[in-house]
């Protein structure tokens, strides 16, 4: 039977980085909290697993250096070696290698270059220079325990796609000495023997060093049912029970079993196709699906809360004055059904709050700082989307924190704080917004810096006069950089303009609080999720559009008077004081071709990175939730315009971006006048 | 008229030949590949789109894709004479895109031979031929075959 590896494979590729992933956050903690058997454990068993399951796909690589990895570990398990600094560092690159190796057999690439280095450090460690070193120094046999180990197999154990052939050399090469007995007497006449079906049961009696977890782990996947029963025995005699076969090692179990046996290990794998003694599969909590498909699942859905409310209306133009139940029901059902499938795509930050903490430490190590990172509202769920593009920001922001926020122990002495230094990353929702805070006890932000460095480099015109948060978004503006030394961690005046859009390509906002020589803290604010957005919904001459409601301010019905034309060009209007830029929807979207000028109606004030801009509109048509269409899937990407969505009337409807419009606007059409006014 | 295209009729369909959905403009008739085509939809309402060349007519819904419209009458600088209960909407396969061709009126579906299409000629300067993928004849009638991959992916790029 030719089974699809590629399939698995790509499995594999997850569940190791899962795997990957739960071992560095466990060494870590190891590294602070000293040894711990559980820590230990976890570690031991992501290696064990990675081995295990790269060995199946003939990964040889991988399969080699977890290989040597796992022989260490177990040690460390056993006690025999002691985590420490030296030993973490060693663990957390070999992670790292893990993960390049993993990552090269997947794209084809080259193995980091490091393997060979990490891996002979790692043999270093490895059982065998040790058990030598054991050997010699106490040669009693005082460490030599007997165990006797009774392994009955269930009757399904086959088709669990277990060998027990396997597991049994396994034990026997963790052990001094090795004696098995296999007990035949439960196979039946072949006319009722089930192939499928196991029915030897071993007993086994060893001496080895190793402790008796070591045992267990050989059976770690095997399941509740087959579990072996494992006892420490005194004395070194054996007993053998009766009406049995004994076999000095494990290659006879195969002949000395009756030939069925053997022919059953040999017609697993084949013989287990479609038939419908097919055995449950160990249940699980999660299922992989492929995003594509749940994001098809999602659109439609979307589509059907479209479709109900077309219904509805439709419903309720035929009949005005009658409602109907069953609609009514139908359109709680289907709302219901939504929320219940955004809510599938939501996942807890966690694992991208984890991948900092790693970059702490390793920062901290380089600039010799101390850096305690604390986290807040891991669990803190988030779309699935806007978690993976928000990793690269963050790791951004936490670096950055670490290089220029935390100041050297000596600094932090002299300036009367504790050597150490805190970051904390926080993440919690907040009415429809999901909002992460990273925040430092450094030095914070210099506010006199800063506005040095912007009028130096023409950021700002050294006349202006900036309010203080209007100063910190500086550092959000492309090419900015106090750092004075250019370090390969941060300092290229990069990070933080690309912070910050890749924070608004997600719909979110970002912003920064501080105080000199106490900290600073940066906020970044996102939507819940990206596939649907709180609008208003607006009508400009025959269209509709959507205005992304995090943007809008308010919105007002101006006098007249309040409206005034600057060098017949531009206009703006003066809102309570303030003089905001007016800009006409209409002409900016090119509608209302017949040149007829809009009326004096409403306008939308909405501010955009700190700045206001006044809309012209002709209708307000309401704020509703939308769901976002991409324009790009079938299209490209529009100046203005953030991507579209359907109306319950059928009918498309843009959905504005704010930033490209107002700022395309001013800088192409009347803006010298009108954006001047802005500032 | 529309019978003299169906000179060659499908069953008569010849080996290696293909088969192309033939549409109306003016007085002229284009083909495009059928596989590339999708459905045909009547007129529908279409949301105009800021910024873009004028013959991007709008975005429509197709049963909840946003979908681009573009007129070809527009595109191919023809002269625009409205829209009447004949105009369609070709609904068509770009790479995995999907996008509209306003047309004035679909009228067949023609089998044409590999040797069946013949080679554009040359027509002077300043004439952008590389969206044509050649010509056939069907009767007394000449076709010109659309190649839709080059006219729609320069809109993108453009």
């Amino acid at each position: 039977m030719q089974i699809d590896l590629n399939r698995f494979r790509a499995a594999f590729f997850e569940e190791a980085s899962e795997h990957l992933q739960n071992m560095e956050a466990s060494l870590l903690q190891l590294e602070t909290q000293g040894s711990d058997q559980e820590l230990l454990n976890t570690i031991f068993r992501a290696a064990h697993s990675i081995k295990g399951a790269s060995a199946t796909f003939g990964i040889d690589s991988v399969a080699k250096f977890t290989h040597v990895l796992e022989n260490l570990l177990d040690r460390m398990r056993e006690g025999t070696i002691l985590p420490n600094g030296e030993l973490c560092e060693l663990l957390l690159k070999s992670t790292d290698v893990l993960s390049g190796l993993i990552q090269s057999e997947r794209t084809q690439c080259d193995p980091p270059e490091q393997t060979a280095d990490v891996l002979r450090r790692l043999e270093a460690y490895s059982p065998e220079s040790h058990a030598k070193a054991a050997v010699v120094a106490r040669h009693d046999d005082s460490t030599l325990k007997s165990y006797d180990i009774r392994f009955r197999p269930s009757r399904d154990f086959f088709h669990s796609g277990q060998n027990p052939l396997l597991l049994l050399e396994e034990v026997k090469s963790l052990c001094k000495t090795f004696e098995i007995v296999a007990n035949t007497s439960e196979i039946p006449s072949l006319a009722e023997l089930d192939p499928e079906s196991c029915y030897v049961t071993w007993t086994i009696t060893v001496q080895t060093e190793r402790s008796v977890d070591a045992l267990r782990d050989v059976f770690m996947f095997v399941d509740d049912a087959s579990q072996p029963v494992i006892n420490e025995i005194g004395s070194a005699t054996k007993t053998v029970p009766e009406l049995a076969t004994t076999v000095a090692n494990p290659e006879p179990p195969t002949q000395s079993a009756s030939p069925g046996v053997t022919a059953i290990s040999a017609q697993v794998p084949e013989r287990r196709s479609g038939e419908d003694r097919r055995v449950e599969q160990v249940s699980r909590e999660t299922v992989r699906v492929d995003r594509e498909r749940l994001d098809k699942m999602i659109n439609q859905i979307g589509e059907l809360v479209i479709g109900t409310s077309m219904v509805e209306q439709d419903w309720s133009r035929v009949h005005p004055d009658m409602e109907s139940t069953a609609l009514v029901q139908l359109g709680k059902i289907v709302r219901d059904l939504q929320e219940m499938s955004l809510s599938l795509r939501m996942v807890p930050i966690a694992a991208t709050f984890q991948k900092m903490t790693r970059i702490v430490r390793d920062l901290s190590h380089r600039l010799g700082r101390q850096v305690r990172l604390d986290m807040e509202g891991e669990d803190t769920e988030l779309d699935k989307t806007v978690v993976d593009q928000i990793g690269d920001p963050l790791l951004h922001m936490v670096r950055n924190s670490v290089d220029h926020g935390i100041e050297s122990p000596e600094e932090r002495i002299a300036a009367g704080k504790s050597p150490e230094g805190r970051i904390c990353l926080k993440a919690y929702h907040q009415g429809g917004n999901f909002i992460i805070e990273i925040e430092d006890d450094g030095r914070g932000l210099d506010r006199d810096r800063i506005l040095r460095k912007a009028i130096e480099r023409g950021l700002v015109a050294e006349s202006e006069t900036l309010s203080e948060d209007q100063i910190f978004a500086l550092i959000f503006a492309p090419g900015f950089s106090t750092a004075e030394a250019v370090t390969d961690i941060s300092g290229r005046g990069v990070g933080m303009d690309v912070v910050r859009r890749n924070v608004e390509a997600l719909q979110g906002s970002i912003s920064v609080r501080s105080v000199k020589g106490q900290g600073c803290r940066v906020i970044v604010r996102l939507p819940l999720t990206l596939a649907i957005l709180d609008g208003l919904l607006v009508r400009v001459a025959t269209e509709s559009y959507v205005i992304p409601l995090l943007s809008v301010v308010e919105s007002i019905k101006p006098g007249s008077s309040d409206v005034r034309s600057i060098l017949g060009r531009g206009e703006v209007i003066s809102l309570r004081g303030e003089i905001v830029p007016l800009l006409r929807l209409d002409s900016m979207l090119s509608l209302r071709a017949g040149g007829t000028k809009q009326q004096e109606s409403l306008l939308v004030i909405v501010e955009d990175q700190g700045r206001k801009y006044s809309l012209a509109v002709d209708e307000l048509l309401g704020q509703q939730q939308v769901v976002i269409k991409n324009l790009e899937t079938n299209f490209q990407k529009v100046p203005g315009v953030a991507g579209a969505t359907i109306l319950g009337d059928g009918r498309v409807a843009l959905i504005l971006d704010i930033n490209g419009l107002c700022s395309t606007t001013l800088r192409t059409s009347a803006a010298p006048a009108t954006s001047g006014a802005a500032v | 008229m529309h019978q003299t295209q169906t000179a060659v009729k499908g069953s008569e369909m010849l080996e290696g030949g293909r088969q192309f959905l033939t549409f109306q403009l003016g007085e002229e008739q284009f083909g495009i590949d059928i596989l590339r085509v999708q459905e045909i939809k009547g007129l529908a309402h279409l949301t105009q789109i800021p910024n873009v060349p004028s013959y991007i007519k709008g975005v429509m819904n197709l049963r909840g894709t946003v979908v681009p419209v573009i007129d070809l009458r527009s595109r191919f600088s023809m002269e625009n004479v409205g829209y009447n209960q004949f105009t369609v909407i070709i609904i068509v396969n770009v790479g995995t895109r999907i996008m509209g061709l306003v047309v004035d009126a679909v009228s067949d579906v023609l089998n044409v031979s590999k040797d069946g299409v013949e080679e554009l000629p040359e027509l002077g300067n300043g004439i952008d031929t590389t969206f044509v993928a050649g010509m056939a004849r069907s009767g007394e009638q000449l076709i010109t075959l659309l190649n839709i991959d080059n006219l729609l992916t320069r809109e993108m790029a453009a």
